[in-house]
């Protein structure tokens, strides 16, 4: 088995390893895989922040934000916001909060979050 | 640069109505179609010789069965002659092998007929040119170049394709010159020779055994399968016969009636001067070599090495030259036509801008230039190559003939049909001979390359119909609606990007986003601040790049934007620096070229670069 890790990490282009990672983590801290989540019921997921959208001035203020899980994306919309400080790329982050489907999205609005201090998650 | 030099060496572009058409009488006309068929004679003699010489003891055996052998390559010659005016009547715009297979014979012959008629034209312009390179290291005074055949071939491919892609007549009157003195020169050392040999006061070729480059099979017989690998040697002066047809439209009126005229007169000239070389030859016995040509040893012991050899011997190189060119003429016309059928890429069909075929005159310089540096520039080395290609379109074209003549049922179509039928049998039996007898030494190549080529020319049909298929418009045809997302990529905000925005802005699409590739909290600090302060009216999408990549992250993000819509067409417009000089392009967009690069083969995706000059 450690002989395949080792193989696996010779051979496996690094964005597949880290996406392995990732589930790893998320798996560890118990969240439901995102690809798993029920609509319109409360869900915990945890994932890293793959991209943020800003929205211009002009616009009501929201900040976009989505969460990778490695397994799938969740995009949490924070209304009245434009930044939210900590919520960066490359973060990881936790969430709770009742998803949506739009168009081919998922959306939470508003979810409880907590950023995972770099360093200190794997 | 390239321009001015091109300006030099090719000339200033022609415009389309600049083409003209020039008839041209029959005087000349023999010299310009026939300068390939005649000058065969410089080396087909030669070529009889290399095969059925066995060694220096029974060279008297070999001379013997040369007049044979070129009584039948006469007799072949009339044959195809006869039939070869049928064509002409037939065919006034122009019956090339290749055309009149398609018309009658249908699409697999006319292949057949393509694919030996390029292949031939390249061994024209091959051993016309090594035979000619032979002629002129053959003078005692240029042996030192014995050793630089190939460069010297080269050198000649270059002279003759910068010519051609300069574009010549053809028809030009400069061409008639060196035909009639090769005419004359030789008509004069086959007299003159003969006389002096039967009066006694010339011998025979003095014998240099360490020169002789014959079968070197010291005493062995001569068989049957030499001698008929002799007649294919032979045969080679056979190549270039069907210029005439292919070339009516040339002619002064009435067009037919001049071709068939010039063709029979050309047939005469040919034969005439083949046998009386065979004639020549046999009495002064000259030997095959490849550091001196047969011609050479009779025009010295003929003529002394004085001013007649030497305008003989560049008299030969001058025709070989010339019959190269016509080759040069002949290859990219019919590699247009066959291109324009949807056989070979379209660029072949296309004129430069001198009006000529450019394309095809430099695949024919390419690919004759290679077979040189490949076979050392030996015409006897690819000899056995040639004549396979001339047989077969000889075949195809007499056959078609046949089939056209049954078809029309012209006047007299009965006895048009035989004479066809009997030119296309004679071919047929050459092609055969010269397959079996020659197969070991070199003619097994065309025997694999034709069927190769014929292979490519079905493959690249299929995908131009293919291509046409996909792209007919059916009259209930309708476009989809677009919806249309337009994504700007976005370093450091600069002119360029705000300008790269502005005019994304302008495209009003569905959707507008900017994306920029972060790899760091600071970084991102930064894009952000920047957004703030320009205040830009447009969402920002930071995307995270964990390996400080452009591309990777970028056709992630957009894939998932395609995925949120159907019908979605995405515009990436990516703010692009001008520089003005070559090398500051270095400095720059080099992670955006690479993204480009990639973007180019994603479905539904257009890629826009915005310019951004520098002062």
């Amino acid at each position: 088995m450690a002989l395949k890790k080792f193989l696996d990490k010779l051979t496996k282009p690094v964005h597949e390893l880290d996406r392995a990672a990732l589930v790893e983590w998320s798996e560890e801290s118990r969240a439901v895989p995102i690809d798993q989540i029920k609509m319109r019921e409360p869900v915990f997921i945890a994932g890293e922040i793959s991209s943020v959208r800003l929205v211009p001035r002009a616009h009501s203020a929201a900040l976009e934000v989505t969460v990778k899980d490695g397994r799938g994306s969740v995009t949490a919309v924070f209304l009245g916001r434009r930044t939210i400080p900590g919520l960066n790329t490359g973060r990881r982050l936790m969430l709770e909060g009742v998803p949506f489907r739009q168009n081919a999205r998922v959306i939470i609005m508003n979810p409880l979050y907590r950023i995972i201090a770099r360093g200190s998650a794997t | 640069m390239f321009s001015a030099l091109k300006r030099i060496f090719v000339g200033r572009p022609l415009a389309t109505t600049e083409q003209e058409h020039q008839r041209i009488s029959k005087r000349i006309a023999l010299a310009v179609f026939s300068s390939d068929a005649i000058s065969s004679t410089a080396y087909a003699t030669e070529e009889i010789l290399f095969v059925v010489a066995l060694g220096a003891s029974s060279l008297a055996l070999g001379l013997n069965v040369l007049m044979p052998i070129a009584i039948a390559v006469a007799l072949l010659l009339a044959i195809v002659v006869t039939s070869y005016r049928q064509t002409i009547f037939a065919y006034p715009s122009g019956g090339g092998s290749y055309v009149v297979s398609r018309e009658n014979l249908g699409e697999t012959p006319s292949l057949v007929a393509g694919a030996s008629l390029l292949v031939d034209y390249i061994l024209t312009v091959a051993v016309s040119i090594s035979a000619g390179v032979a002629a002129i290291i053959s003078i005692p005074q240029f042996r030192s170049f014995v050793d630089q055949r190939v460069v010297i071939g080269l050198g000649l491919i270059l002279l003759i394709s910068l010519a051609n892609l300069r574009g010549i007549k053809e028809s030009g009157r400069i061409f008639a010159a060196p035909t009639y003195i090769y005419i004359l020169m030789l008509t004069a050392l086959i007299a003159y020779g003969l006389f002096q040999s039967y009066t006694g006061n010339i011998g025979q070729v003095p014998f240099d055994k360490e020169a002789f480059d014959g079968t070197l099979e010291t005493g062995g017989t001569l068989g049957l399968f030499l001698i008929l690998k002799g007649f294919s040697s032979g045969a080679v002066a056979l190549t270039g016969v069907e210029a005439i047809s292919n070339g009516v439209p040339a002619f002064k009126r009435p067009e037919s009636k001049n071709a068939a005229a010039t063709l029979t007169w050309m047939a005469v000239i040919l034969g005439g001067l083949f046998f009386g070389v065979s004639v020549l030859a046999n009495r002064i016995q000259p030997y095959p070599s490849h550091d001196q040509t047969v011609f050479s040893q009779m025009g010295l012991l003929v003529f002394g090495s004085g001013p007649l050899y030497l305008i003989l011997q560049f008299a030969t190189a001058a025709i070989l030259i010339l019959a190269a060119n016509t080759a040069y003429a002949d290859f990219p016309r019919i590699s247009s036509i066959i291109a324009s059928d949807g056989y070979l890429p379209k660029q072949l069909a296309n004129r430069g801008d001198r009006l000529v075929f450019s394309n095809g005159v430099l695949v024919l310089a390419v690919a004759a230039g290679a077979l040189i540096i490949g076979f050392g520039g030996k015409t006897n080395a690819l000899i056995p190559l040639y004549a396979v290609g001339v047989f077969t379109s000889f075949t195809l074209s007499q056959a078609g003939m046949v089939v056209h003549h049954r078809k029309e049922k012209e006047p007299g179509w009965k006895r048009n049909m035989v004479l066809n039928g009997v030119g296309s049998f004679a071919t047929f039996l050459v092609l055969l001979i010269v397959a079996v007898t020659k197969f070991s030494s070199g003619a097994w190549v065309p025997i694999i390359v034709i069927p190769a080529i014929i292979m490519i020319f079905r493959v690249i049909h299929k995908h131009y119909e293919n291509v046409a298929v996909n792209l007919i418009v059916t009259t209930d045809y309708k476009t989809r609606p677009v919806n249309h997302t337009v994504v700007v990529l976005v370093g450091k905000v600069h002119r360029g990007v705000l300008e790269a925005l502005a005019y994304a802005r302008s495209l009003n699409p569905n959707r507008l986003i900017a994306v920029c590739v972060v790899s760091d909290d600071a970084e991102e600090a930064a894009v952000v601040e920047s957004w703030r302060v320009f205040d830009i009216e447009i969402p920002l999408e930071l995307v995270y790049s964990p390996y400080r990549e452009l591309a990777g992250p970028v056709i992630a993000f957009i894939d998932e934007l395609d995925a949120q819509r159907d019908n979605d067409t995405i515009t990436v417009v990516i703010p692009e620096f001008v520089v003005d000089s070559w090398w500051a392009h270095l400095l720059h967009n080099q992670s955006a070229l690479v993204l480009k690069a990639r973007l180019l083969f994603r479905k539904g995706t257009v890629v826009t670069s915005v310019p951004y000059h520098m002062e």
